[in-house]
């Protein structure tokens, strides 16, 4: 509905239409999540250093194997200064005061890649082998090779492994609810594993402290 | 434009800042002793204002006192963002710049968080936060449930933090930190990583413009272990890396080899840790007799004060009341004497002086008891509004200070918190710099204070 309208006002010509009002109404929290915000809501954004170091223990990943732009140089070396590195070389001796715009793009690109290589180094291992799958079979079509319990025991441990910390009973389900959307429609396991490991790796949790 | 039609007592000379604190000796702007000139001016520097500073000018024409004047607008809100001028002094906010005064120090309200102790230091956040500011890494799972199951949870705090000062992140971080103070512009080879060639390394013959590692790997030393902060401007022993690759520091009296002499060209008597190690000399001052330079970039990075911002000010009137402003004596010839100039120029000036015996120039750094005679006469300055007779009492002066402490303090504050003190945090990071002080200027103990407060480990 809100594309139609926008299309109506750059479109048409003549009539101008009224600006698109919201869809639905804003969101309630989670009655069952209730709590009160911090006077001081004082984060720190992760550095490079701190999230490529994340990723490598809790994806038991070699520096190297993280991610690669280009297949070439690490996207830890390519993306320093965004992420709250410095150069030296260029006389930039202190980290850019504020975010840059690329910033997200860049934790989501470091973050789905160190899951997918995770997830896929997964699918080849034995499975007392794997280091995120567990008992679910990356290899086998979603919802199936392992069942309900096995992968819940693999969001236990994407949480443990990258937030240091169990999930709560409402994060399991929206994980589990995962492997019925509709862009996962006739994948495997290990396509799940990915996104689902991208999803709590970016979380706020996962990436401010 | 403003400038000649408000003249005579409407001219703010660089007097006005300690003025300022006369009046308000409580505000945390003034907690180093004076406040910047932007309190008044604007950033751009003086002579224009901002809107306290031009509501200050107004009340200053009407009475010649500038303490009357100060008081006189207390009650108005110059800067239209809510809060009353004087209100905003007292909470360390600058009166003149439109702002929201963060609530960051304000008592938590309620506090229902089924994770983290929300309002109070919860030592869960805080295990994170150090290990995430000092190991470089999240905590495992392991540790939180070994947390979990502490008796003494905070002691586990300070125990980790003990275990990652040790930390290969941690020395990148000092080193990353060493940066601004350092402003290494080229990479060199070092001389135990020399250029290699075809056949295998080659001599490197130490790049005559001095190599920054230097310095960087002495300021990571002084801030580091049981050492003293202080020495980053007393050390009279240089730093290397033994055995190289392996992260370890060792302090090294006297050069033992021609690169390491090199390094450190100057005889031990005369020699005060950065100021006087080659790369630092010849970069920062080169063609200038007087060092201007490096004496501004120190006075910036290990005080606090950036002269570019008009802070720190102790114009000293090296004319004796030629001029009908403080005016340094110019010996060069270069016009700083000029009302514009001298503002800063009568506090850098008299800071530079007593480095003058000490050749920065060119390829042959060095100290030299008949350098810069015609310049420097004397090496008799002043600094922080004191007088010194040279380069010793100086770096004793300096270090000695308050703002020295205090901006190591801060430094590192500023460094795990990632961000400048708030204004309502003042009053922490002099308690930091004091037991800093108290502690040998050993600056891991101070970390172990820093991660005590609230403003750390409170969520």
């Amino acid at each position: 509905m809100r594309m139609l309208a926008l299309w109506l006002v750059l479109g048409c010509g003549g009539t101008v239409q009224a600006p698109p009002t919201p869809d639905a109404a804003p969101l309630e929290p989670d009655a069952a999540l209730a709590i009160t915000p911090s006077v001081r809501g004082d984060l720190r954004a992760k550095t490079w250093r701190q999230l490529s170091a994340d990723l490598e223990v809790a994806l038991d990943l070699a520096p190297d194997e993280v991610c690669r732009e280009l297949g070439v140089t690490p996207c830890t070396e390519v993306h320093q200064v965004r992420l709250g590195g410095v150069d030296w070389t260029r006389s930039l001796y202190s980290p850019l005061e504020r975010h840059s715009l690329t910033r997200a793009a860049v934790l989501d690109r470091m973050a789905l890649a160190g899951c997918a290589r995770r997830a896929a180094l997964d699918a080849e291992a034995a499975p007392d082998a794997r280091v995120i799958a567990g008992a679910l079979d990356p290899r086998a079509p979603i919802a199936t090779g392992g069942g309900e319990d096995a992968t819940a025991d693999a969001i236990h441990t994407l949480y443990r492994r990258l937030l240091a910390r169990d999930p709560v009973d409402a994060e399991v389900a929206v994980l589990l609810d995962l492997r019925a959307d509709p862009a996962l429609v006739g994948s495997t396991n290990e396509a799940w594993l990915t996104l689902a490991c991208m999803a709590v790796a970016t979380t706020t949790e996962g990436v401010f402290y | 434009m403003l400038g000649p039609l408000l003249a005579g007592p409407a001219w703010a000379l660089p007097s006005a800042p300690e003025t300022f604190c006369d009046v308000y000796p409580d505000t945390p702007l003034c907690s180093a002793g004076t406040v910047s000139c932007s309190q008044c001016h604007d950033l751009t520097g003086p002579p224009l204002r901002n809107p306290y500073g031009d509501d200050v000018a107004r009340a200053w024409q009407v009475d010649d006192a500038l303490e009357r004047a100060l008081v006189a607008v207390e009650l108005l809100d110059s800067d239209i963002d809510g809060a009353r001028n004087v209100d905003e002094i007292s909470a360390g906010s600058p009166a003149g710049i439109p702002d929201e005064l963060t609530t960051a120090c304000d008592a938590q309200q309620g506090g229902d968080n089924p994770f983290y102790d929300v309002g109070a230091w919860d030592p869960r956040f805080a295990l994170r936060r150090v290990t995430l500011d000092v190991c470089g890494r999240s905590p495992f799972y392991e540790e939180m449930v070994a947390l979990a199951d502490a008796d003494d949870p905070r002691a586990m705090v300070h125990a980790q933090l003990d275990a990652c000062l040790g930390s290969r992140h941690w020395a990148d971080v000092l080193d990353e930190m060493s940066l601004p103070v350092v402003e290494p512009r080229f990479d060199v080879p070092d001389c135990a990583s020399p250029l290699q060639g075809d056949d295998g390394p080659v001599d490197s013959e130490p790049y005559t413009l001095g190599n920054p590692a230097w310095e960087r790997r002495l300021f990571r030393y002084v801030m580091s272990g049981d050492r003293d902060a202080r020495d980053v401007l007393r050390a009279k022993y240089l730093v290397v890396e033994e055995p190289v690759g392996s992260g370890q520091l060792v302090a090294v009296d006297e050069p033992r080899d021609g690169c390491e002499l090199e390094a450190q060209p100057v005889d031990r008597e005369h020699r005060f840790g950065l100021m006087t190690m080659r790369a630092s000399m010849v970069t920062r001052t080169r063609y200038r007799e007087l060092p201007r330079v490096i004496a501004a970039v120190i006075y910036r990075e290990l005080l606090g004060y950036d002269l570019r911002h008009a802070e720190g000010l102790y114009p000293v009137d090296e004319l004796d009341g030629a001029l009908p402003w403080p005016a340094p004596a110019d010996p060069e010839g270069r016009g700083v004497t000029a009302e514009e100039c001298a503002a800063c120029h009568s506090t850098l000036d008299p800071a530079a002086t007593p480095w003058a015996r000490y050749n920065y120039r060119n390829r042959a750094p060095g100290w030299s008891a008949d350098y810069n005679l015609d310049i420097a006469p004397a090496t008799d300055g002043w600094l922080l509004g004191q007088p010194v007779d040279g380069p010793e009492a100086w770096v004793e002066v300096a270090t000695s200070s308050a703002a020295f402490s205090r901006r190591i303090a801060e430094m590192f504050f500023a460094r795990v918190m990632g961000r400048p003190s708030f204004a309502c945090e003042q009053t922490q990071i002099l308690a930091l710099a004091g037991s800093l002080e108290d502690q040998g200027y050993q600056v891991e103990r101070m970390l172990h204070e820093l991660i005590d407060l609230d403003a750390y480990g409170a969520p």
